[in-house]
């Protein structure tokens, strides 16, 4: 449990992550996503309960070496270039040789190469979020975290980040990642939580999901447990006024 | 290891931030440079005259005691104001943050590497302008370095106490308790010492008259250090978390009388900004320290009103300073919206000098009522404090006030001791001449307040016309 003041921002959450799996967690913004994150990164301390990475409890040392995390929005080390950070983040995260050669695959991958010297304070937002996942997924951690995966990023560095988390999966690493494109975490993710006011309302995977409401897509299975099922036409009257 | 790889990054980053500075900038960033160069020079022939003019007045121990306390206090609220502004591992970013980094090696890396650099920068002009000092007075050359240790050594305690008293304030008692020992380790030295508000650190004002070695000032000043940041070091990297106060979830209108008041909300931008919050309440509590231990040390008329205010300056110039930032990371705002650049520059800019101007009242209320307020020196610190927010603006919009690193922050601070230097040399050289040309004095302040209010100004809406 996770508490801000009077707000519940996570509540008698409980998610696991196996290794190799691929787990999405859905939801409203402000559902609690990037805080339940944040718990598993040690970035955030919960109120109750535990997070343990790989054995170790969410913050050690050990659960640290453990993850790697992609932020929603990187910052910090605007003047280091992108090969600079992937470099910077192998030497403190004691990555061998094997890092920098799944590196220089995911730069090739995400189509960085000829941005590989420039700074990441003159990247768009998208191309800086791409050098950061690059320095992330290269560590080819235990678990993986990524939040707002598609966030700012255009369809083909989409499609990259949804085989480079397949092939991690697949190599053995636990993903959880937070995202609001339904398209992508049914093609991505082989379980999905979907969170709301800090509380998971529902969870399984995207057919299983969409089987149990009959639904065709993922987003009418979310707007259906949250009770917005008539969304488009409750707000479609107001709006005609604008 | 780790320390070492993430200290070079930061280096690195503030290495390429400056040389981007002089790249966009390249007139200031020449004119910054030329200043930091001929900095010693300058420093040296005004310690000199200082040393000349005060040596008669060492004989008196109270006037040595206050001389020693200036730059200690100077260097406990510039301590202060690095440590309150010091996000922890936090300012590594998040991704960097969720890693496997100690928290040592990232005060490490993230605080005590660029304040080392911006140290051993400034040295040599604070060299040279306690060894000129200390020439002209009877302890020698040895002993004006001696002062330049002082404010070196109480860098590190005012960042102590700073950190105990947010570590109090978060209900971690731990602080209150290092505080407490503190307070008595400092007042017990200082009475073995004969002066308890110096505490390990008054041999240096013994050393001025040339009745304590040197090599004892320097002692002192090195232990002195070395504790502090131990003690600092201990306290930052288990520094309790903010306590987060609920928001108020109530609905309001769009519009209304914020939508339409830009100087209000230049002031709510400044004033809910929690390291400039801190940062002010620190500089007032040493401004009120000043004052106290100014009057406690029995200094001479307007010594207390002159300590406190110029403790308390150095603390809040980081509101100037910062306004660059705030007005920058606002510029998708500000650069697109149907107003003039220069009055939405403008408005922040009071703002901030508004905020300045409050902070030192409780500082002049306090000099006021243990030793009055004589109106000379009121007008005096009136003209230093918006000459310095002034460079402080100016420092602001050539190196940006930014939140990420401890390093982007010393950097800026750097840029601000430069501009500081600039327009006070400026200030002595042209001062002079106006008043010979004729000019009253107020009217001579007031056009060299123009020019420097004009320089700050001017550099900030250029950037925000520049982007960031």
């Amino acid at each position: 449990m996770k508490r801000y003041g009077d707000v519940v921002a996570l509540g008698g959450v409980d998610v696991g992550v196996r290794a190799g799996g691929v787990v999405g967690l859905v939801g409203p913004n402000g559902s609690g996503k990037t805080t339940l994150l944040h718990v598993a990164a040690g970035l955030v301390h919960a109120d109750r309960g535990e997070a343990v990475v790989a054995g170790s409890p969410a913050g050690s040392r050990g659960a640290r070496t453990a993850l790697a995390l992609v932020p929603d929005e990187p910052s910090g080390f605007d003047e280091l270039t992108v090969a600079e950070l992937a470099a910077l983040v192998h030497v403190l995260w004691g990555a061998g040789p094997a890092a920098a050669a799944r590196a220089e695959i995911l730069v090739d991958a995400f189509g960085l190469g000829q941005r590989l010297g420039q700074r990441l304070g003159t990247l768009s937002r998208g191309l800086r979020r791409q050098a950061s996942m690059i320095a992330a997924l290269s560590l080819a951690p235990h678990l993986l975290l990524v939040d707002e995966a598609t966030a700012t990023l255009d369809p083909e560095a989409v499609v990259v980040l949804r085989e480079a988390v397949r092939a991690l999966a697949a190599r053995g690493s636990g993903v959880l990642l937070a995202t609001q494109d339904l398209h992508f975490a049914s093609t991505a993710c082989d379980h999905l939580v979907l969170l709301a006011r800090g509380h998971v309302l529902e969870r399984g995977a995207p057919g299983e999901l969409c089987e149990r409401y009959g639904a065709e897509t993922l987003e009418d299975v979310f707007l259906t447990v949250l009770g917005e099922g008539a969304l488009a036409e409750r707000v479609r009257e107001g709006l005609a006024s604008l | 290891m780790r320390a070492w790889r993430l200290s070079r990054a930061v280096l690195r980053c503030q290495w390429r931030r400056a040389a981007g500075a002089l790249g966009t900038a390249p007139l200031a960033g020449v004119t910054l440079l030329a200043v930091v160069v001929a900095a010693p020079i300058a420093l040296a022939r005004a310690g000199s005259a200082l040393g000349a003019t005060l040596a008669p007045a060492l004989d008196d121990g109270a006037t040595a005691r206050l001389l020693t306390l200036a730059p200690m206090l100077a260097g406990a609220a510039g301590g202060a104001a690095v440590s309150l502004t010091s996000a922890g591992r936090r300012s590594l970013g998040l991704q960097l943050a969720a890693g496997p980094i100690g928290e040592r090696a990232a005060f490490a890396a993230c605080v005590l590497a660029p304040a080392g650099v911006v140290v051993a920068l400034a040295l040599p002009a604070a060299i040279a302008l306690g060894a000129s000092f200390g020439s002209a007075v009877p302890g020698g050359e040895a002993a004006g370095v001696g002062l330049v240790t002082v404010a070196l050594a109480a860098a590190p305690v005012g960042a102590v106490v700073s950190e105990a008293a947010l570590h109090s304030a978060r209900g971690a008692w731990r602080g209150a308790g290092y505080s407490l020992l503190l307070a008595i380790a400092w007042i017990g030295t200082g009475v073995l010492l004969d002066s308890p508000a110096l505490g390990p650190l008054a041999p240096a004002a013994g050393a001025l008259a040339g009745d304590v070695m040197p090599a004892v000032v320097l002692a002192c000043a090195a232990s002195t250090a070395g504790a502090g940041v131990f003690v600092w070091l201990e306290l930052a990297v288990r520094r309790p978390r903010r306590p987060v106060r609920s928001a108020a979830l109530r609905r309001r209108r769009v519009r209304g009388p914020l939508a339409a008041a830009l100087p209000l909300a230049a002031l709510l931008l400044i004033a809910r900004r929690r390291d400039l919050r801190l940062c002010l309440l620190a500089a007032v509590a040493f401004g009120l320290g000043g004052v106290a231990i100014a009057s406690g040390a029995g200094a001479p008329v307007p010594g207390p009103l002159h300590l406190g205010a110029g403790s308390a300056l150095l603390g809040a110039a980081l509101v100037p300073l910062a306004t660059g930032g705030i007005v920058l990371s606002g510029r998708w705002a500000w650069a697109t919206a149907p107003r003039s650049r220069l009055l939405l520059c403008a408005v922040v800019c009071a703002a901030a000098d508004v905020i300045l101007l409050m902070s030192l009242v409780p500082v002049l209320a306090a000099a006021a009522t243990v030793s009055g307020l004589p109106r000379l020196a009121l007008a005096q610190i009136g003209f230093i404090a918006l000459l310095l927010a002034g460079a402080a603006r100016l420092a602001g919009a050539l190196l940006p006030w930014r939140e990420a690193t401890m390093g982007d922050q010393l950097a800026s601070f750097g840029a601000f001791a430069a501009c500081a230097g600039g327009f006070s040399a400026v200030t002595g050289v042209a001062g002079p001449r106006l008043v010979a040309a004729g000019l009253p004095d107020a009217l001579a302040a007031a056009c060299l307040l123009s020019v420097a209010t004009a320089v700050g100004l001017g550099a900030l809406v250029l950037r925000v016309r520049r982007g960031a």
